[in-house]
């Protein structure tokens, strides 16, 4: 109990420190409308919309911003969760066989083609498959050209975008490797081979073992998800919360800087949550980490 | 007898060394990935010597010269329509590759189709020819529509022309193919004619991609340089430190990394990007700050692995220092491999953001050149399906990035073999 209450009490700790820090950088940020205030007074000011959540509205959409954020992010959670259940449905089973197989050249093979794959950055797989369905096909997979298309194109154009955040930038090696080396780990402990002696199932036994590192891996890929979640949103013009965030970003000028600290606190805070959860189950499976 | 010992002994052992070398694991990963560097170190040598020449500009849009990449990264530009009496008939396209799909099989094996595809580039002051013998289709004669200059066509079929310098740009081409009773057919398609030749094709401003592809190399070694030179240290002092003394700098940077992998990395370097205006070098600067917690935890974790050695209690016994131990026992004899890893990771990663940064239009800025803003100007001509301008960077940033990946992974797989 009181190992879970320090775990939630560190979160909350670092959901502040990351508030700071961002609102820092924003202040750092040239405003060259407001110029007259010094750096240390916007500073303030931004760490006052933090902590008060008082974000008024956006500059350039000029609606509220709780509105902006629930609209968009929901087609943003859509998106990553999407990408997490193609990487998680793909990495499970080839880490479990990988690690079963250890030596078998098959096992290798997927390993090499997997890591081959995923070396390949979020903005060229997307470039390459856009041009296969283009080149043989005659279909420009778009978000703006949704309602153009019948159904089968339009489930396309919400699966092309998670296939390129599942695969790109090295997630779905990273995520196979981990789970596998987890998993061997797990099958050379003396438990899986008294279970073998009694010639019970070890599978259930491994998957409930294998839960804490699930949860370690989500929690440390959702920020490079949701990195990468502002390439993809704005290669296929998905309107979601990462495209609200480059055009907050890239405008001329002065930046929207209520929406970006918004935005990012949003991120940091569904990231921190999900470390959270990773830790919890981590104590969940296993009682010797319950002991104070 | 000795000598043919010696003879036995020198072969043996030579082929064992070579074939023990080769076959180690990760050996042959190394030997690509380091052939694609050099490629790279090359490239940034020659933008160094001569980057004004690279920037020569020429006949814009041009296509590849080589006739399969034409097919594979353009549009059917080859329009075959019938003709009866001079009158146009019906229209149909050739050489889609997804035809099979959109057209029944037996529809186009109906179509005349040429026995050859004429090549839709040509250079000045060399010859252009085109032979436009129709399948199936004999007993013709042969007529040009529309033709630049110079051009002419055989009664054999056999199309000739020598483009001079003056006639650069982009010319229509119709040729009728006509039996002396039916129905005929007109080919129809267009020659971009260029003053020198382009390997790779050019882009929509006219600069040649293959020296594109070079200029973009200057930006793929020095900026991952800096994210190396700035994050290394950072995590051999941070990390070495939290694993041989633990305590408070152990907690710091278990926070740290929970702070930073919570933080999206690319927020983080957009912010200082709109600081500093967008500066690559800066921005690379703070991917090096922003992926230093992880490599400390590594090394903090192997620092944390070989403490328990034995070696390390005989240095101390033998009362040599902390700091020396650390320094030498530990990271220099022990750990070095590891962290020259990390440092490949690091220059991939480098080029992953750059590439990413410039298709966002916030890297590198107009008259230089990048990967990642190749593919951002040519976005739109995915739909014309003009294709080379997108392909070949796409194909050399998974190169380039695979490589680093590929020598980072080789030594991870020959440092398990030696033990370390």
């Amino acid at each position: 109990m009181k190992k879970i209450a320090s775990h939630i009490f560190t979160t909350v700790l670092l959901f502040l420190a990351c508030g700071v820090l961002i609102s820092l950088l924003l202040s750092l940020v040239p405003d060259y409308e407001r110029y007259e205030l010094s750096t240390w007074r916007r500073f303030l000011e931004n760490l006052g919309t933090f902590l008060t959540f008082r974000y008024g509205d956006a500059v350039v959409e000029q609606y509220p911003i709780f509105d902006i954020l629930c609209a968009r992010g929901v087609k943003t959670a859509l998106l990553i969760a999407g990408a997490l259940i193609l990487t998680l449905g793909i990495s499970i089973p080839l880490g479990i066989h990988a690690a079963r197989h250890k030596e078998h050249k098959r096992a290798r093979f997927i390993d090499g083609l997997i890591y081959g794959l995923s070396s390949v950055p979020i903005l060229v797989w997307a470039t390459l498959l856009l041009i296969f369905f283009q080149r043989t096909m005659d279909v420009f997979l778009h978000w703006q050209l949704l309602s153009n298309y019948p159904l089968g194109w339009r489930l396309m154009i919400y699966l092309l975008p998670m296939i390129c955040l599942a695969l790109g930038d090295g997630m779905l090696a990273d995520m196979t490797r981990h789970i596998r080396d987890e998993a061997v780990k797990l099958l050379e402990q003396d438990f899986v081979r008294s279970l073998r002696a009694r010639n019970v199932l070890v599978m259930p036994h491994l998957c409930r073992g294998l839960i804490p590192t699930v949860m370690a891996v989500i929690a440390g890929k959702i920020a490079y998800l949701f990195g990468g979640a502002i390439v993809v949103e704005y290669i296929f013009g998905w309107q979601g919360l990462g495209f609200a965030l480059y055009g907050a970003v890239s405008r001329p000028g002065s930046k929207d800087y209520p929406l970006i600290l918004a935005a990012t606190m949003l991120f940091v805070a569904a990231a921190l949550l999900i470390n959270l959860l990773s830790s919890l189950s981590a104590i969940w499976a296993d009682p010797r980490l319950r002991k104070d | 007898m000795p000598r043919k010992n010696r003879w036995t002994i020198y072969h043996t052992q030579r082929e064992v060394s070579f074939n023990h070398w080769f076959r180690q694991n990760g050996t042959k990963e190394m030997v690509a990935a380091l052939a694609v560097l050099l490629l790279l170190l090359l490239g940034n040598i020659l933008v160094a010597l001569n980057k004004d020449a690279l920037q020569n500009k020429d006949t814009r849009n041009q296509p590849p010269t080589n006739i399969f990449l034409q097919w594979l990264l353009m549009k059917p530009s080859l329009e075959i329509v019938e003709v009866t009496q001079g009158e146009v008939s019906g229209i149909d396209f050739y050489g889609t590759p997804g035809a099979s799909l959109l057209y029944p099989k037996a529809a186009q094996e109906t179509r005349p189709r040429p026995r050859r595809r004429p090549s839709f580039t040509a250079v000045a002051g060399k010859g252009y020819t085109f032979n436009a013998v129709l399948k199936d289709f004999p007993d013709v004669r042969y007529a040009l529509v529309r033709a630049p200059e110079g051009m002419g066509v055989s009664p054999t079929g056999q199309l000739s022309w020598t483009p001079k310098a003056e006639q650069a740009g982009i010319y229509k081409i119709s040729l009728d193919v006509l039996p002396f009773a039916g129905t005929g057919h007109r080919l129809s398609w267009e020659v971009s004619v260029s003053e020198k030749p382009h390997a790779l094709g050019t882009d929509q401003s006219g600069r040649d991609i293959l020296a594109c592809l070079i200029l973009g190399t200057q930006w793929t070694l020095l900026p991952g340089l800096i994210a190396v030179l700035i994050s290394i240290p950072l995590s051999l002092l941070f990390g070495g430190m939290a694993g041989y003394y633990g305590g408070m700098i152990e907690t710091f940077l278990s926070h740290g990394i929970t702070l930073f992998s919570a933080m999206p990395s690319l927020v983080l370097i957009f912010l200082t990007g709109a600081i500093f205006n967008f500066n690559i070098y800066a921005m690379m600067a703070v991917l090096g700050v922003v992926l230093f917690p992880r490599n400390a935890l590594q090394i903090k974790n192997k620092v944390l692995s070989l403490k328990e050695n034995q070696f390390i209690e005989a240095a101390r016994e033998l009362g040599m220092s902390d700091r020396r131990i650390l320094l030498k026992d530990i990271l220099w004899h022990n750990a070095r491999t590891p962290v020259l890893s990390f440092c490949f990771q690091i220059m991939a990663f480098a080029i992953l953001i750059e590439v990413t940064l410039s298709y966002l239009n916030l890297g590198i800025k107009e008259p230089d050149v990048s990967w990642g803003k190749m593919i951002f100007d040519h976005r739109s001509m995915i739909q014309e399906q003009k294709l080379w301008p997108l392909f070949f960077p796409a194909v050399t940033i998974f190169l380039s990035v695979a490589a680093f990946y590929l020598l980072a992974d080789g030594l991870n797989k020959r440092n398990k073999i030696r033990g370390v």
